[in-house]
């Protein structure tokens, strides 16, 4: 309301207007039965008015009434005599089934935002409600999600169908127990694999972290397993949530404890402003000993925050095993980002760096450390077109290094992959 | 590929190489690249991806070289199995090539007509003439038909060292059935229906001849496998669907070989 009167929130008081319009933004028309309309708004990023995400009509706009309903409001019948008497709407309990979010949206009030709203040939609905997408084959009376289908009832096992709005990142495949794979996604954490069934397609999952464990995490940035004890994972978040937290379990992903914070930033718009954590790493001889870089160009990403100085980006590195970091950027340069890292497979002490073209321009190229990121040098064996090092992978199985690089605005002689058999040295 | 974000080399396979590549500014076509000869060669994968070139991470599967999975900026993680030596290819991967263990080289109908021979090429080729698809008969025999040529392949003859030939698919005996052996390792044997013969190249040179050989040979050089091509199964819709003459049966055709691949 106070965006909407230009004023501020503080401000407001109980100065309401005495009617409001949505601000309504998809219109869709049963093909079969033009007196069937349905329309839909954004209540969360178009700051428009809830309860409910998509009205229909079916009488050609004389009368209208909720077509989905969510959330708090329905299920604790607020304003139930309005509904009923004064607007005549047919019913007023949930209708709406959700796959792993269902119990968040069952006690949430219904501020997600409808982002589309849909209709095929044969008038069935598609909307997608908090990047979830739900369908009704019934005239809007239930509205069943769509793309992520369970094992079994109850199971919380999921499979998805390829509809997913979820913001997909990490992946740690390699995580100390056969089979078991870890998956970081924004807003909705950490998942792992169901089984190990490599066969299977698609692969079944289930969520580990943040809607099965309200208050959470909701954005890894992150994902580290303890060499020694696979039961033991780490994270570090870059939005939302704990972001900037390192969190730890050591129950396999059951329970989470913040055990530091790695960078020291207030808890203010921990929607928008996004850290770009990346290659979180235990030393696998010495676990106490972990690295983790921030980056200040994330090419791979999207856009965000950098609000920043240019000396908070960079390596962070703790000796305690997560409790206390410190920035170790001795020996970058100034303005470079620092977009991944690379352990040496057969001494972990040796470390790489990629650093990608800095936000500024600055171009600087691949650093390595002998002394667990502590100080850094600059190898110069690289070809002179090549300063954006966008990633590093060193095989394990032979020890040679692979470089990716290039930048959007680059030229094809800055890009690329390099390859190194010698340890850099040419 | 200007701007490349990532690569990963399979822990199982060092010749296997995946990466993504970001946009460019003159280089549109972003996505995940994959490599099975450490580089040389690129074949992009986007067939069912949502956002094929907003790729935030790409890893080998520690345990199969044949697969990877990927995660995308807004939908998630997908997991895709390509190239299988030996199982079944992914959706879509219908065409392979046929290499052989021994010389790591494919074979080919050395021309277009019925009774061409079948030779060995390098394995950089990979023209239509180089890729096969099967035809299953039953028993688990089936046949080996050219993309290119349209054609079957069998042995001249009942003898040891009788060459191998085309013919066309109006050939349907037993002498242009064949079935796998399977071996230990991911290679197998191709066993001719007929005569009950595996073949081989007969030497490592390029254009050297395939004859058949005995069971007894069972060594490298009669084991073979299938390289699958990502996404070769649309190809071949999309081939018949511009040389498809209109004819009465059109919709018939349409109905039982295009509308399954376009609306899937």
């Amino acid at each position: 309301m106070a965006h909407w009167l230009g004023i501020d929130k503080s401000t407001i008081g109980n100065t309401y207007p005495t009617s409001i319009l949505p601000t309504y933004n998809r219109i869709v028309i049963n093909p079969s039965n033009p007196q069937e309309i349905y329309i839909s708004h954004n209540v969360k990023h178009d700051y428009s008015f809830g309860p409910y995400d998509v009205w229909k009509t079916i009488n050609g706009e004389k009368n209208w009434f909720p077509a989905t309903r969510t959330g708090s409001y329905w299920s604790n019948e607020t304003d139930k005599n309005y509904w009923n008497n004064v607007r005549n709407t047919p019913k007023t309990s949930i209708n709406t089934k959700f796959a792993h979010l269902q119990h968040e949206m069952e006690i949430r009030e219904e501020l997600w935002g409808c982002r589309f709203l849909s209709i095929n040939s044969n008038g069935d609905l598609f909307i997608s409600l908090d990047q979830r997408i739900l369908k009704s084959t019934d005239h809007g009376a239930n509205w069943p999600q769509i793309d992520d289908i369970e094992s079994s009832p109850g199971s919380k096992i999921w499979t998805g169908k390829g509809g997913s709005n979820l913001p997909g990142r990490m992946m740690l495949v390699e995580t100390g127990i056969p089979g078991r794979k870890l998956f970081c996604s924004g807003e909705h954490e950490l998942w792992k694999s169901a089984n190990s069934d490599s066969n299977q397609r698609p692969i079944a999952i289930t969520q580990i972290e943040v809607q099965v464990n309200p208050g959470g995490a909701h954005s890894t940035g992150a994902v580290a397993v303890h060499p020694t004890d696979p039961d033991i994972i780490y994270t570090v978040q870059n939005r939302q949530n704990h972001r900037d937290d390192f969190r730890k379990s050591t129950d396999g992903g059951a329970t989470w404890n913040n055990i530091g914070e790695v960078i020291d930033y207030p808890n203010t718009n921990l929607s928008a402003d996004v850290m770009h954590w990346n290659s979180l790493l235990v030393d696998k001889n010495a676990p106490n000993k972990i690295i983790v870089c921030l980056t200040s160009n994330p090419v791979s990403e999207v856009g965000g925050f950098n609000k920043l100085d240019h000396g908070k980006f960079g390596v962070y590195k703790s000796t305690n095993g997560g409790s206390t970091w410190n920035l170790s950027n001795s020996g970058l340069p100034e303005g470079g980002s620092v977009n991944r890292m690379a352990l040496f497979p057969s001494n972990d002490n040796a470390v790489y760096a990629a650093l990608n073209n800095g936000r500024n321009g600055v171009k600087v190229g691949l650093y390595r450390s002998y002394d667990s990121a502590s100080t850094w040098n600059k190898i110069n064996t690289l070809p002179a077109d090549v300063t954006s090092i966008n990633n590093i992978f060193i095989n394990p199985n032979n020890n040679d290094i692979y470089i990716a690089c290039g930048s959007f605005s680059g030229t094809a002689a800055q890009g690329g992959i390099w390859k190194s058999t010698d340890k850099a040295a040419t | 590929m200007p701007q490349v974000w990532q690569l990963e080399v399979s822990k199982k396979n060092n010749n296997i190489i995946i990466a993504t590549v970001g946009r460019h500014k003159y280089f549109l076509n972003g996505g995940a690249y994959i490599s099975r000869n450490v580089g040389t060669t690129w074949i992009k994968v986007r067939k069912n991806l949502a956002n094929h070139d907003r790729i935030t991470d790409i890893k080998t599967d520690p345990d199969d070289e044949n697969v990877f999975c990927l995660s995308e900026l807004v939908s998630v993680w997908y997991r895709r199995q390509w190239y299988p030596s030996s199982t079944t290819p992914s959706t879509g991967d219908e065409h392979f090539y046929i290499l052989n263990r021994q010389t790591s080289q494919k074979i080919r109908p050395s021309n277009d007509t019925d009774g061409a021979t079948l030779i060995q090429v390098p394995s950089s080729w990979s023209g239509d003439f180089t890729r096969w698809k099967t035809i299953d008969t039953d028993n688990n025999y089936f046949y080996l038909q050219n993309i290119e040529t349209g054609m079957y392949f069998r042995p001249e003859g009942d003898l040891d060292g009788d060459d191998l030939s085309q013919r066309p698919t109006n050939y349907t005996g037993t002498y242009t059935q064949w079935k796998k052996v399977t071996t230990p390792d991911g290679y197998f044997y191709l066993q001719n229906r007929e005569t009950g013969m595996y073949f081989r190249p007969e030497t490592d040179a390029d254009n050297a001849i395939v004859i058949q050989r005995p069971i007894s040979y069972s060594g490298n050089w009669t084991q073979w496998k299938f390289e699958y091509i990502a996404g070769s199964a649309s190809k071949e819709n999309f081939k018949k669907k511009v040389m498809l003459p209109i004819t009465q049966n059109l919709l018939e055709y349409i109905r039982s070989h295009l509308l399954p691949e376009t609306f899937t």
